[in-house]
């Protein structure tokens, strides 16, 4: 199943820039948080995940052809 | 002298005496406009040891040379003076309208110096400036005094004044402006109470001139564009800034009774989408902001109904985690009450949270609150508390001081868990896993304040035990983000929408005509975070690292609850971090700028 998969800011440097989201295989559906967590991505440094432009929690079970951009905190104040 | 006003407003309030100076070429190229500005001459012409509240001391109010022009966010007013809390350089930045209409009178500072002889505003119509008396106003709250003013010198005027809080000499007094924002910290608001000055009062009609103008709009349309796309924004106009409150818990990052615990049980009771369900009316922006960040809000409480912009993360944070208040309209009618008696919401709220803590502890008694039952999460105790404290009766005239002040009279060990840095309570983020933050506290140049370096995620990113290699990030953050308290503009369009930081050299060189690259910008950040340093030397007796220490809580006491629980940090990395930053600062080992830093910033 492919999914494309892109970050901001600082999670650029993990899984690319969201706006040229690179394309990933993976065999299975599983939750976002377990691929987040393949890509070596450190804890807390999601906040936010946006999958096709609308807002999903991290135990959402990706689709063929989901486009996934990972938003890191603000700096609140 | 383009996109700057071009002048230095000067009144004495002691004589009536009303002057104008040119700007100088050395100052712009050098300090660049706002914080910058406020840095040097606040350095320059006060004397040291001046009283913070004497007539010796002097409030700045400074825009940027971006403030006014077609840039996004460009309402950026820096107030500036020696703090009431810490006893050296402060200062704090609101956002708004007030920097525009400052440049649009034809300033860039307005200084105000001596002490009025009774309570007075500043009336200012671009050359038209008058001391006028302010007695009608004198004991109103800022958002009532901001309507009044409105109302009798008409919509355009823009208002910054103070509250009760400033009268009365609160050292955490704040000035407020347009309906719900402040510059909240440092006691800029105590130092314009002891002026008795109670609100300046702003029209300006003249236009800006710029180099490129052309140049300028396409830039600012591309920063406009880059936002745009970017789905912050879409999360900074429904939610603002508490749209982190729950992943900040998610850290153990919310600092929760006192900094006892970094995790609030009640954290999503109070947070950006509760607001957007119970609480938000609709949305405000600052000048030139597409993004409107504000959240300006309704509750009802005894039948009235209160408005309020917020609650701001800062303001969930303190109040709503460390005085555990956990229900968004109690909290938004906290936070009503802090803006309308002029008190910081940072400081307040962690005034109140120690008291709390002390009145469990016994150090604190009925006989000293007047019978009040000063409970963690009880709305109606912080209220006749906070009332106490801007009234200053009884216990409230000894909280009124600050942590510190208080900490030091109470005795009983409460100097531990009085949670300041050099004498300014810290704001919200519980740091004992995260030690770039905590170093950011540490060091920033105002006291206990996140705002210079928000360092946490650089800690999630390399690893929150990490001591070794914090410190230059730390440094890095505290020169990029003060870049935008001297260009008079916000911040968010680059640190949250990732506009890249070069544009705003690029601006800045479009509207002045002076060359300006971000390195200059850069360095010029570094010349002032030294300066500010030499002003904190200058002022302090027996100067040493100690300066930089934070509350012995966070260094001998372990997180209670939540993600973070059990975590400490030592003393021995305290002075880890310090003996790196100072290294990488090219200071000594007591935080001194060493000579050659001082000769290689023109210092």
């Amino acid at each position: 199943m492919k999914i494309k998969l892109g970050g901001y800011g600082v999670l650029k440097n993990y899984v690319g820039p969201a706006e040229n989201g690179r394309e990933i295989d993976i065999a299975e559906s599983k939750p976002i948080k377990d691929i987040i967590k393949e890509m070596n991505i450190p804890d807390g440094m999601v906040m936010l995940i946006s999958v096709n432009d609308e807002q999903k929690n991290f135990d959402y079970l990706p689709q063929e052809g989901d486009d996934i951009k990972l938003i890191p905190p603000i700096s609140g104040g | 002298m383009l996109a700057y006003g071009g002048k230095i407003l000067r009144i004495n309030l002691s004589k009536g005496k009303i002057t104008t100076e040119n700007l100088s070429e050395d100052l712009i190229k050098n300090y660049v406009g706002g914080r910058g500005f406020a840095a040097r001459l606040l350095y320059d012409e006060l004397k040291p040891g001046v009283d913070p509240l004497s007539p010796d001391n002097k409030l700045l109010i400074a825009s940027g040379p971006l403030s006014g022009l077609f840039v996004p966010g460009a309402g950026k007013t820096t107030f500036a003076s020696k703090s009431p809390a810490t006893g050296s350089y402060g200062d704090s930045n609101v956002g708004g309208m007030l920097a525009p209409e400052i440049k649009y009178a034809g300033y860039d500072v307005i200084i105000l110096e001596g002490k009025a002889v009774q309570p007075s505003y500043i009336y200012i119509e671009n050359d038209k400036v008058e001391i006028r008396d302010a007695k009608k106003y004198w004991g109103r709250g800022a958002i009532t005094t901001e309507k009044m003013l409105k109302e009798d010198l008409g919509e355009q005027f823009q208002i910054a004044t103070i509250g009760p809080a400033g009268e009365k000499l609160v050292k955490f007094a704040c000035i407020s402006h347009d309906f719900g924002r402040q510059a909240g910290r440092t006691g800029v608001g105590t130092v314009m109470g002891s002026k008795n000055i109670k609100a300046i009062a702003i029209r300006g009609t003249r236009s800006l001139k710029m180099k490129d103008p052309k140049l300028l709009k396409k830039l600012s349309s591309d920063i406009i564009a880059i936002g745009q796309k970017h789905p912050n924004t879409k999360l900074f106009i429904e939610q603002g800034t508490a749209s982190v409150t729950n992943w900040s818990n998610e850290q153990g990052a919310f600092p929760t009774r006192n900094f006892q615990s970094g995790y609030f049980e009640d954290h999503k009771k109070i947070s950006g989408d509760v607001m957007i369900k119970e609480t938000i009316v609709t949305n405000k922006a600052c000048f030139g902001c597409p993004m409107a960040c504000g959240k300006y809000a309704k509750t009802r409480k005894n039948n009235r109904d209160y408005y309020v912009e917020g609650p701001e993360y800062e303001t969930a944070a303190m109040i709503g985690g460390d005085c555990a208040i956990g229900n968004i309209h109690d909290l938004t009618y906290a936070n009503w009450l802090c803006d309308e008696l002029g008190v910081d919401t940072i400081s307040g709220g962690s005034v109140i949270a120690f008291a709390m803590e002390c009145y469990e502890k016994g150090i604190i008694t009925d006989k000293d609150t007047g019978g009040v039952k000063l409970k963690f999460g009880d709305i109606d105790s912080f209220e006749k508390i906070l009332r106490q404290i801007v009234n200053r009766e009884g216990i409230g005239d000894l909280l009124a001081e600050g942590v510190r002040v208080a900490a030091a009279k109470l005795g009983q060990n409460s100097g531990k868990f009085a949670m300041e840095v050099k004498g300014l309570e810290i704001s919200g983020y519980e740091s004992r896993k995260a030690p770039a933050m905590l170093l950011s506290y540490m060091t920033c140049d105002i006291g206990g304040h996140h705002n210079r370096a928000w360092a946490i995620t650089h800690d999630i990113a390399v690893g929150r035990d990490k001591i070794e290699g914090k410190a230059p990030k730390v440094i890095e953050l505290q020169h990029q983000r003060p870049i935008f308290d001297m260009l008079g503009c916000c911040r968010l369009q680059w640190v949250e929408l990732e506009t890249p930081l070069d544009y705003y050299s690029q601006v800045l060189t479009a509207a002045t005509g002076i060359k300006f690259t971000l390195d200059d910008l850069i360095k010029a950040s570094e010349r002032v975070w030294n300066l500010t340093r030499l002003f904190l030397i200058r002022e302090s007796k027996d100067f040493s690292r100690k300066v930089d220490y934070p509350p012995a809580r966070f260094y001998e006491e372990k997180v209670q609850t939540g993600p973070t629980k059990d975590s400490m940090a030592t003393k021995e990395q305290v002075n880890q971090l310090l003996d790196e930053y100072y290294e990488f600062r090219g200071w000594d080992k007591d935080g001194r700028p060493k000579a050659e830093k001082l000769k290689e910033l023109g210092l």
